[in-house]
Order: structure tokens, then C-alpha cells, then sequence
């Protein structure tokens, strides 16, 4: 009878230690995450009075990236600016069309309550030119 | 105050762990007149209702099998299946399912009309 109590209560430790280091291991391991933020036609207004060249057919993208501690403090903000200035200057163009804009976050180090948050945001379109 | 037994902790325990770990969450990302610009010399002919998406899953909240650009993955989609050139009245949504964040399904759905330009 004292033999079965023993091995029960091993078993229950071992379930204990289990569910510990199932927390444990998620609450250790950080984690990253790609989610959309928006799409629009354009990044500057196209009346029908303004003629515009596509310069390419691929994409070109842009990022800007901010740093956060403990999700309250910006020790580098992310600008969504910065991100579509460095798209259009990278193919040297007057503005974009077709333009999506995603954001990745990867907390660090732990996933669910991040010391260091890092977040970037990234312009993705094709770059035209204005016929003036 | 009464002393839990193990058996209760346990099952507190798992409530708890479930709670914090697992769930499905959809939300509304943005809305567009368009994917590509409109302008009034350029006209079009509206083909159908259309929708597109991007799928795929996030082991241990570390290693993604998922696409860095959703929203052009989902978009492209959209148009690809009915054969239209743009979609207008866009709409974008993003759904998370999180099982114990062992693994976390995410999807990125853009819905729209599909048009074809005249030429």
C-alpha cells in the first residue's frame, strides 16, 4: 500500500514537473510575428491629369524598424515615413502604386511578457515616375 | 482557507494554462478604395466578388513557415482567381489561432470586387 502512494505521488511529480516546463519553455522562448497593417493605391493622390511611368513591374519595399523596453518605453520608434522614403529613393521614383504595408514584431526574450520589443514596418510597391 | 488537493491544482493549473495560451482572434486590418489607382480616364468593367489569402504557422513563436509580405501574398491571390487586373471596396482581416502557442496559425484574408480595365 505505501509502495502504490509513493509511485503515485512520483507520477503527479512527474506531471507537475511536466506542466512547469511546458510553461516554462513558452514563457522562455521568444517569439516572432508578421501581421498586415494596410494597402492602398497609391502613396501620393493620381488624378486623371497626371501621367505616370511604372519603372518596374517587381516590387520594390522599404523597412523602418523601432526598439521597445518592456513594451512602454521607445528607444527607437518605427516610422512608416522612413519605410516608404527608403522604398521610393531605392528605385529612385516619384512615388508608389499597388502599395502593401506589413509589420513583424519579435519579442525578446520572453515571448509573452518581452523584455525588448522589436518591431518594423515595411512599404511594399511598385515605383512609378510622374510625366511632368 | 481550505487546502487544494493535488488533483484540483492540477485542473486549475491546465484552466489556467489554456487560457493564457490558446485562442483564435480575427480582426479588421484596413479598408481601400482600391489596390491600384483609379483615375477618370481609366474605366472599368466590375467581374464578380473576390477573395484571396495567406496562410501559414509559426512553430514554438520562432520558426515562421508563413509569408514575410501577407498582404501582397493575399492580394495577388484575390486577383489571380478571378483573373481581374485590380479589386476595389478592399478589405483586409487577420485571424491568429493559437494552440498553447506550440503552434500559431495565422491568416490574412483580402476581399474585394474584382474589375478588368478596358482598354
Amino acid at each position: 500500500m505505501n509502495e502504490l502512494i509513493v509511485i503515485n505521488r512520483k507520477g503527479l511529480l512527474h506531471i507537475h514537473i511536466t506542466i512547469c516546463a511546458c510553461i516554462a519553455c513558452i514563457l522562455i522562448l521568444p517569439g516572432c510575428i508578421t501581421t498586415p497593417v494596410g494597402m492602398a493605391p497609391s502613396t501620393i493622390p493620381l488624378t486623371s491629369s497626371d501621367q505616370y511611368t511604372v519603372l518596374s513591374q517587381e516590387e520594390v519595399s522599404g523597412t523602418s524598424s523601432g526598439i521597445s523596453f518592456l513594451n512602454m518605453f521607445a528607444l527607437k520608434s518605427l516610422n512608416t515615413e522612413d519605410a516608404k522614403t527608403e522604398a521610393i529613393k531605392s528605385a529612385a521614383a516619384d512615388a508608389l502604386i499597388d502599395v502593401t504595408v506589413d509589420c513583424s514584431s519579435f519579442n525578446f526574450p520572453l515571448r509573452l511578457f518581452p523584455v525588448i520589443t522589436i518591431d518594423s514596418v515595411t512599404v511594399r510597391g511598385k515605383p512609378i515616375k510622374l510625366n511632368r | 482557507m481550505p487546502k487544494l488537493t493535488v488533483s484540483i491544482k492540477l485542473v486549475l493549473a491546465a484552466i489556467i494554462f489554456s487560457t493564457v495560451c490558446s485562442g483564435c482572434i480575427t480582426k479588421s486590418a484596413s479598408v481601400a478604395p482600391s489596390s491600384t489607382p483609379i483615375t477618370a480616364d481609366r474605366t472599368y468593367t466590375v467581374i464578380n466578388e473576390t477573395s484571396g489569402s495567406s496562410s501559414g504557422f509559426i512553430i514554438l513563436g520562432l520558426i515562421p513557415l508563413a509569408s514575410l509580405e501577407p498582404t501582397k501574398s493575399a492580394r495577388d491571390a484575390a486577383i489571380d482567381q478571378i483573373k481581374a487586373d485590380a479589386i476595389i471596396d478592399c478589405q483586409i482581416e487577420y485571424s491568429v489561432f493559437d494552440i498553447f502557442s506550440i503552434f500559431t496559425f495565422i491568416k490574412t484574408t483580402v476581399s474585394g470586387k474584382g474589375i478588368k480595365f478596358h482598354e
